[in-house]
């Protein structure tokens, strides 16, 4: 079953008088469960595919479709709560809320959710930041931790509400090749147990090889794919 | 409900992430927190004199000098009794119209009086010069005064006015004008030169000081039949609270004001002229100069005595309707205080009201103090309109730079707030988060800047501050500066400043509401 659909999307932006084609007519598809690379040099349109699957940009034309429904047109609230319930998100720079400890910023998405019990957002959070191997810094301030550690933390908040889709931008440009393969890995096991889709940008070889399937964008358009 | 008000948004996180955000941004809070500080308790203070004044006005003019209504004749057709050259007439039907007023039961005190003015004809003689020295002053009953606004004075030589006594007491600031024009030191009757007293020129000229303790005074009434009469100087005053406001008012006894205003009796002039009265004015009027040969057309002296016998005099004139006490009813105006807790405006249209009823709306009307001595109302207001505008700037000030100091917050923290909304926070999060922030610091700070103001006003009002300049006599509403504070100012102190917190944090929860999702990607 594809998880997202994209049909002909096309992305502008205006710089001055100038209007850059970021996207020029990009179609694809994501099965559901899918561990996806996109990969592409700097300006060919990676993080702006990601943005516009992500429902924070819209696209100029063309068609998105994610988990079914279709975004473009979409309320923000709507949108809002689309990202909440199906999307999870993993920063190039970790992006975690600086005055929430560990803990607090796992369940963060999950307190914004309505209607889930205390009980269930403590199993959920607890359960992630198990698996993810933070435990021991749960009453830890971002600024407390190293780079990978963040990024971890990260991973957690991404998969606590058990997201339809993950998408990471970069997820390893920040950490050195270790910890950046360690992520790789936890991301890699999560997918598998848990079935969640994972689609990551990256232009770093050493990362590709850890996805199932990598779609190649240059120039606004997609090149190739395979596995 | 509760979720109604929060949008079903988890207020919990909301004022963690607040409460916690105002420590991480120390300098921000400490800068919002000053403007806070500051803001609150000018605004305390600045309330607090209003309060003041409003209270000082009641206190040392409408109840110490004034009162709440004043009764004026319809002879007047402007309600203000200071601020123009119209004659006040005098109260037709008083007994009817007192008869009326005692009945309420809003009605405290019932204060009549003369208020006029005169010129003192031999005050230029010591000099030789020719200008005539203007005089006003309230015609009272000693005995009623002394009881009623007895506190509202300050005897400095002399005496105050007993019951019954002919004389006049002068206030201090027309001794020294006198002095400083004519070089005549006015003393009470049988007083001596107080050195303490003296003026520095008239202290340098001691050995050779005029001196004079009695007043000829002539009305200026405008009906033609003022009269001019010698009055003994009783002592020299000067008002306690309000005395370089209301300096130009000097004290005459009741029949002494009468008589130079040439209100003679009530019973004769208001209702029963009698026929050999009525011949005179139209003698008057055919030929004034028969008046100059009739001898019978000159009162004697005995009439205008304190003890004159009323009822003997009249008699004698062939006039049956007797006075019913010495009171002969003839005052240009009321003066009526209101029981504690009495509306204003709804005893004054409820007098108006029972006037009509009664008939007495042709002789009579009920206006508020507000507007019989709007001269000093008037005054009281500007300097009141002048603080609040004080307070208003303050305000305004406060709230420009709470508005900016948030709204730099909020484009600060982009990353920080387009990554809650990337994660699922909905706008109405993130606005009430920026609303709680703003809440926090309005309490902690503003409750301080609230405290510091009202130890300010306590320090300030223990200070006794007193002033005789007019300027800053109409600020404090009298010679004391007498900030107050109670219940009323302190809630209005909390509205203010949650109005300036509301305020001040729309446009930051604007501009933190525009922050997308995307933007924190490209801060990245």
């Amino acid at each position: 079953m594809d998880i997202i659909k994209i049909s002909n999307v096309k992305k502008d932006y205006s710089l001055g008088k100038t209007t850059v084609h970021a996207l020029r007519g990009v179609d694809l598809d994501v099965q559901e469960g899918d561990f996806l690379s996109i990969v592409g040099a700097s300006g060919s349109g990676k993080t702006t595919l990601l943005n516009i699957i992500g429902c924070v940009d819209n696209a100029t034309s063309g068609s998105v479709t994610i988990g079914g429904e279709e975004i473009n047109g979409m309320k923000d609230k709507k949108l809002t709560d689309l990202r909440l319930y199906k999307i999870g998100f993993i920063f190039q720079t970790f992006n975690l809320i600086p005055v929430l400890n560990i803990r607090e910023n796992v369940e963060f998405p999950l307190l914004l959710m309505k209607n889930l019990k205390r009980s269930e957002i403590n199993k959920r959070t607890e359960k992630l930041i198990e698996e993810v191997g933070i435990k021991e810094f749960i009453k830890h301030r971002p600024s407390e931790l190293s780079g990978g550690q963040r990024q971890r933390v990260a991973i957690a908040r991404a998969l606590v509400t058990n997201p339809d889709i993950v998408l990471a931008d970069e997820p390893t440009a920040n950490l050195d090749s270790e910890t950046g393969n360690n992520i790789l890995e936890l991301m890699k096991e999560l997918n598998q147990k848990e079935k969640t889709t994972f689609i990551f940008s990256t232009h770093d070889p050493e990362v590709i090889k850890y996805a199932n399937e990598v779609v190649r964008i240059k120039d606004g358009l997609i090149a190739d794919r395979g596995n | 409900m509760v979720s109604l008000l929060t949008g079903g948004i988890n207020m919990g996180l909301v004022n963690k992430i607040s409460f916690r955000n105002l420590f991480r941004h120390k300098g921000r809070s400490l800068s919002i927190g000053f403007v806070l500080v500051s803001g609150a308790f000018f605004m305390t203070l600045g309330n607090g004199t209003v309060a003041g004044l409003k209270n000082n006005l009641d206190r040392n003019l409408v109840k110490g000098l004034v009162g709440d209504i004043t009764l004026l004749s319809m002879e007047k057709k402007q309600d203000n009794i200071t601020g123009n050259t119209e004659q006040l007439g005098f109260l037709k039907n008083y007994k009817e119209i007192k008869d009326t007023v005692l009945n309420k039961e809003y009605v405290e005190r019932f204060t009549p009086i003369i208020l006029g003015s005169a010129s003192m004809l031999d005050i230029y003689m010591g000099q030789g010069q020719s200008d005539l020295e203007g005089i006003r002053f309230f015609g009272i009953d000693p005995e009623n005064f002394n009881r009623v606004y007895g506190n509202s004075i300050e005897i400095i030589e002399g005496r105050p006015l007993n019951k019954g006594e002919r004389g006049v007491l002068i206030n201090v600031k027309l001794l020294e004008r006198i002095y400083n024009m004519h070089d005549v030191w006015l003393l009470p009757t049988d007083g001596a030169v107080i050195k303490e007293n003296l003026l520095p020129e008239a202290l340098s000229n001691i050995n050779n000081l005029i001196t004079r303790n009695d007043l000829v005074l002539m009305g200026i009434s405008g009906s033609m039949t003022a009269t001019d009469v010698r009055v003994p100087i009783k002592g020299i005053f000067r008002y306690t609270n309000m005395n370089e406001m209301f300096n130009t008012f000097n004290l005459v006894d009741i029949e002494t004001a009468r008589e130079c205003m040439g209100y003679l009796s009530a019973e004769e002039m208001v209702t029963n002229l009698s026929e050999e009265k009525k011949s005179l004015f139209n003698a008057v009027d055919q030929n004034p100069d028969s008046l100059i040969f009739e001898n019978d057309v000159f009162e004697t002296e005995e009439s205008y005595d304190s003890k004159t016998d009323y009822t003997t005099i009249l008699k004698q004139k062939g006039i049956t309707k007797k006075p019913e006490s010495r009171d002969s009813g003839i005052y240009s105006l009321v003066q009526i205080d209101l029981t504690p807790g009495s509306n204003l405006e709804h005893a004054v249209t409820d007098l108006n009201k029972s006037f009509m009823k009664a008939g007495l709306n042709e002789y009579v009307r009920a206006v508020s103090w507000k507007h019989a001595w709007s001269s000093f109302y008037g005054n009281a207001k500007i300097n009141q309109t002048l603080l609040m505008v004080f307070v208003y700037i303050v305000y305004f000030a406060a709230v420009l730079m709470m508005a900016n100091a948030l709204s730099m917050a909020a484009m600060e923290r982009t990353t920080e707030i387009g990554t809650m909304r990337m994660v699922g926070s909905q706008k109405g999060f993130i606005a009430r988060m920026f609303v709680m922030e703003t809440s926090f610091l309005s309490l902690i700070f503003g409750g301080l800047g609230i405290i510091l103001g009202i130890i300010a006003i306590k320090i300030l009002a223990g200070m006794e501050l007193t002033s005789t300049s007019f300027d800053l006599q109409t600020l404090f509403g009298g010679n004391q500066y007498c900030p107050q504070v109670d219940v009323n100012g302190i809630l209005t102190g909390i509205i203010q400043l949650m109005i300036i917190s509301i305020v001040a944090v729309i446009y930051p929860v604007i501009v933190a509401r525009r922050i997308k999702p995307l933007d924190a990607i490209k801060r990245n």
